[in-house]
């Protein structure tokens, strides 16, 4: 199980971390919300080994796959070179072709497989991020507002294309979101957290299966004391 | 092509055609060959030269030292660019370097070439010592430009070293070292036909403008002066639409 165990972090004298802990369940996807500049993205970061605690243990995970905020692709690549590149070095080749072009099929990206990225709009590209986020088969998944720069209709399109890869392949998923619709419809526990120094003010476990949220009393009123616990 | 850019056209081409007849014009009061010979004489000269096997001999001596000087400066340019764009302490030690070589004055540089090093060497060394401040700067440039989000990206999914420099270092390098080397390239031939007129090697362009005036040839210096610019422009216009076009596919349209 991923979890954090007494962390305390501070930056610059700034206590954002303090004793703080908490467990993510596994296999499953774990939303967590919080006012903005609270330490979310910290948090993420201490997850993927790219910040070190003060104190405090971190039984993560060896290797982490990372959804950033921006596709962050290559733009002197291709879609498929893109994908392809996370696995180079690490599987044969063959095994390399056959799994970016189920993961390219998976996220609706084969059409553009041959296409740059200057040449695809920002859904088609957050879509060919997501595939190379998965094609990466690490048992945890990290994401950063993976969504937040896409509108409405292609955000959906995409929590539906990420579900679906979750589905196929379950791993564990830490995701970091403003938006309490999308906590809903993604999210088996729902994280919220304090300004910092960093508290839990509420984790919700939601057992209500995803395609029976929508219009749901119980669902609705949990979205609504989200939203005003994340406005403050 | 817009309207405005056509006409721009056209108005550069008349520039070079007044150029040509203010000089066919002086060429015609002056009367004196051995001063100013005409364009036609000039045209005439080339069309002699063009058909020896000599021409070629030092027109390919003379590209060989260029390419050959240019290309290590572009060696150690990327090496040391590379260097000093990463780190602010080894580009503090650098800058000086560059800044020396950069403000000698050029001529110091040939003849302080001419004391230390071989006849055939002294282009050689004064075409890398021109370039390589160029070459240096625009690596630096580029190496600031490196995008730390990518990096970072590239550092999460643990792409190997090796990789991380054949898919990000060069290719975001790369629009840098193609100015770099198109403007380079552009320059060098001035500096060292000048070398070669002073360390006066077998064969070159240099020695032969050299040769051309102590025999009065005047004809001739106008001649393998139109062959420096040629190449100059060459490279430098040739490289810029040859190396820009990779570029243009990353900023959109398909593959």
């Amino acid at each position: 199980m991923v979890k954090m165990t007494a962390i305390g972090k501070s930056f610059d004298g700034l206590k954002v971390f303090d004793n703080f802990s908490i467990g993510f369940l596994e296999d499953k996807i774990t939303v967590i919300l919080g006012p903005s500049g609270c330490g979310k993205t910290t948090l993420l970061n201490i997850l993927a080994g790219l910040v070190k605690p003060d104190r405090g243990t971190v039984g993560s995970l060896d290797t982490v796959s990372y959804l950033f905020q921006e596709p962050r692709l290559l733009p002197w690549l291709t879609v498929w070179d893109n994908v392809a590149l996370v696995l180079r070095d690490k599987l044969p080749d063959a095994e390399i072709q056959s799994r970016v072009e189920y993961y390219l099929r998976a996220t609706g990206v084969s059409d553009y497989a041959r296409f740059y990225p200057a040449g695809l709009s920002g859904g088609l590209r957050q879509r060919a991020a997501i595939a190379r986020a998965f094609v990466y088969e690490m048992p945890l998944l990290l994401m950063d507002e993976p969504f937040k720069s896409l509108d409405i209709k292609t955000r959906y399109q995409l929590i539906e294309v990420l579900l679906e890869l979750w589905r196929q392949k379950p791993r564990t998923i830490i995701t970091v979101t403003h938006d309490p619709q999308e906590a809903v419809m993604l999210g088996d526990q729902i994280v919220i957290l304090s300004q910092k120094p960093v508290r839990i003010l509420k984790e919700v476990i939601i057992e209500l299966e995803r395609d029976e949220r929508a219009g749901d009393e119980g669902m609705l009123r949990l979205e609504k004391e989200i939203l005003e616990m994340v406005l403050g | 092509m817009t309207v405005s850019s056509i006409s721009r056209k056209w108005i550069s081409f008349g520039a070079i055609f007044v150029m040509i007849a203010g000089w066919r014009i002086a060429a015609a009061i002056i009367k004196q060959p051995l001063i100013l010979p005409t364009p036609e004489e000039t045209i005439i000269q080339l069309r002699h030269l063009v058909v020896t096997v000599d021409f070629w001999l030092h027109l390919w001596a003379t590209l060989r030292r260029g390419l050959t000087g240019f290309g290590l400066s572009l060696i150690a340019g990327i090496v040391i660019g590379m260097l000093a764009g990463r780190d602010s302490k080894a580009e503090a030690f650098f800058r000086p370097f560059i800044i020396l070589v950069r403000s000698t004055p050029v001529v110091s540089l040939i003849v302080l070439a001419l004391i230390w090093l071989k006849r055939d060497s002294v282009a050689i060394f004064v075409t890398f010592l021109i370039a390589f401040p160029i070459v240096v700067q625009n690596v630096i440039e580029g190496v600031h430009n490196f995008d730390p989000e990518l990096q970072q990206m590239l550092m999460m999914y643990r792409v190997k070293t090796k990789r991380v420099f054949t898919h990000f270092y060069l290719p975001s390098l790369a629009p840098f070292l193609a100015a770099g080397i198109s403007s380079g390239l552009g320059i060098i031939w001035k500096v060292l036909v000048a070398a070669e007129v002073l360390a006066y090697p077998a064969l070159g362009i240099g020695t032969q403008l050299d040769t051309a005036r102590v025999y009065l040839q005047t004809d001739k210096v106008f001649a393998w002066t139109v062959v420096v610019m040629v190449i100059g422009l060459l490279f430098d216009y040739g490289l810029d639409l040859l190396l820009k076009k990779p570029f243009r596919v990353w900023k959109g349209a398909t593959e």
